[in-house]
């Protein structure tokens, strides 16, 4: 077992799935490796301190609270906001690399003012897609460690 | 996911209110303590568990059932969570890296052992030097040690892959362990 290794099976360990067979091949390696000891050491202690953490409880008339804000005006665009907020700059940061490209391959040189809008449409366009392509490829990868 | 949750859900989609106040009642608890985790106040926790669920409600035409229910409210939860912590330093001028008592990694002298009153407890010092981590760090080690989540759980809410919930929790216990080796 390499060190490698040994940190993967601390945190299969931390998950409490880690076999009978496995545990001693780590312990095997911990006895031999001061690195991975210390590693082991410092991940039981940070487990330790967060023991003595402790948390109010909830308050037993959240419900009620949550309800009388959801009939309060505007509350709905403030539960938005932020997805909204991310929405206009991802547009702001679109227009700008467009803008920029079109600069850049010279459409906006173009004699011709019809020639440089459709330049500047196709490199929109092409962003757009590649945009669309990144969203499609990250939603395939996450449901795939879902499944895994 | 249980029957009743799913029909919950179902119902909450179509705007019941109702059907909501139940599923706020089954996650109550364990959104507060996440919330309560990751700000480290009473009163910011309670008002951000509250946004935490009307987000929620407006929001669960997004939760498209591919995983748990509750990895989704805890996604929404952190958002939350951390989208007020920017607007609280922001009102203050600070960035994320940064907070009220020093730079992470660098300890405040007011925050030094010998300027604390003796026989703080070891929770009292663990609340100084969260507060002194990055935000990425406070949360994984939120979920992991106080929420008691698995890498995977932590993967699916915060959309890492597994080995960047590993490699981003072995820094954060560092980054911790330094923070805490004066106190210690």
């Amino acid at each position: 077992m390499d060190c490698r290794d040994a940190r993967r099976s601390l945190s299969l360990l931390a998950d409490e799935r880690l076999g009978t067979e496995e545990i001693g091949t780590l312990e095997e390696h911990l006895g031999t490796c001061a690195d991975c000891a210390l590693f082991a050491r410092t991940v039981e202690e940070v487990q330790s301190w967060f023991a003595n953490l402790s948390c109010p409880p909830a308050p037993p008339d959240l419900a009620e609270r949550v309800l009388l804000r959801l009939g309060e005006p505007g509350a709905r665009f403030l539960a938005l906001r932020p997805l909204l907020q991310r929405t206009v700059a991802a547009a702001a940061i679109l227009f700008v690399v467009t803008g920029s490209a079109a600069l850049f391959t010279g459409a906006g040189a173009t004699p011709d003012p019809a020639m440089a809008g459709s330049d500047v449409r196709l490199t929109a366009d092409g962003a757009l897609d590649w945009i669309m392509a990144e969203i499609a490829r990250d939603s395939v990868r996450i449901e795939m460690e879902e499944r895994r | 996911m249980s029957l009743n949750e799913t029909e919950l859900i179902r119902r909450v989609r179509s705007g019941d209110q109702e059907a909501f106040a139940e599923l706020v009642s089954l996650y109550r608890d364990r959104i507060h303590r996440l919330v309560f985790g990751l700000l480290r106040d009473r009163d910011e926790a309670e008002d951000v568990t509250q946004e935490v669920f009307i987000k929620a409600f407006y929001r669960i035409s997004s939760y498209k059932g591919q995983s748990a229910f509750y990895t989704w409210l805890y996604r929404v939860a952190v958002n939350a969570a951390t989208d007020w912590r920017k607007k609280w330093w922001k009102r203050k001028g600070l960035s994320l890296s940064e907070s009220p008592t020093g730079p992470e990694g660098i300890p405040d002298e007011r925050a030094r052992p010998e300027r604390l009153a003796h026989g703080r407890e070891l929770g009292q010092y663990l609340e100084e030097s969260l507060k002194r981590l990055p935000e990425k760090y406070r949360t994984i080690l939120v979920l992991r040690e106080f929420e008691g989540l698995s890498y995977q759980e932590i993967a699916r809410v915060l959309k890492l892959r597994k080995g960047t919930v590993e490699s981003r929790l072995f820094r954060a216990r560092e980054r911790l362990k330094s923070l805490m080796e004066p106190y210690m």
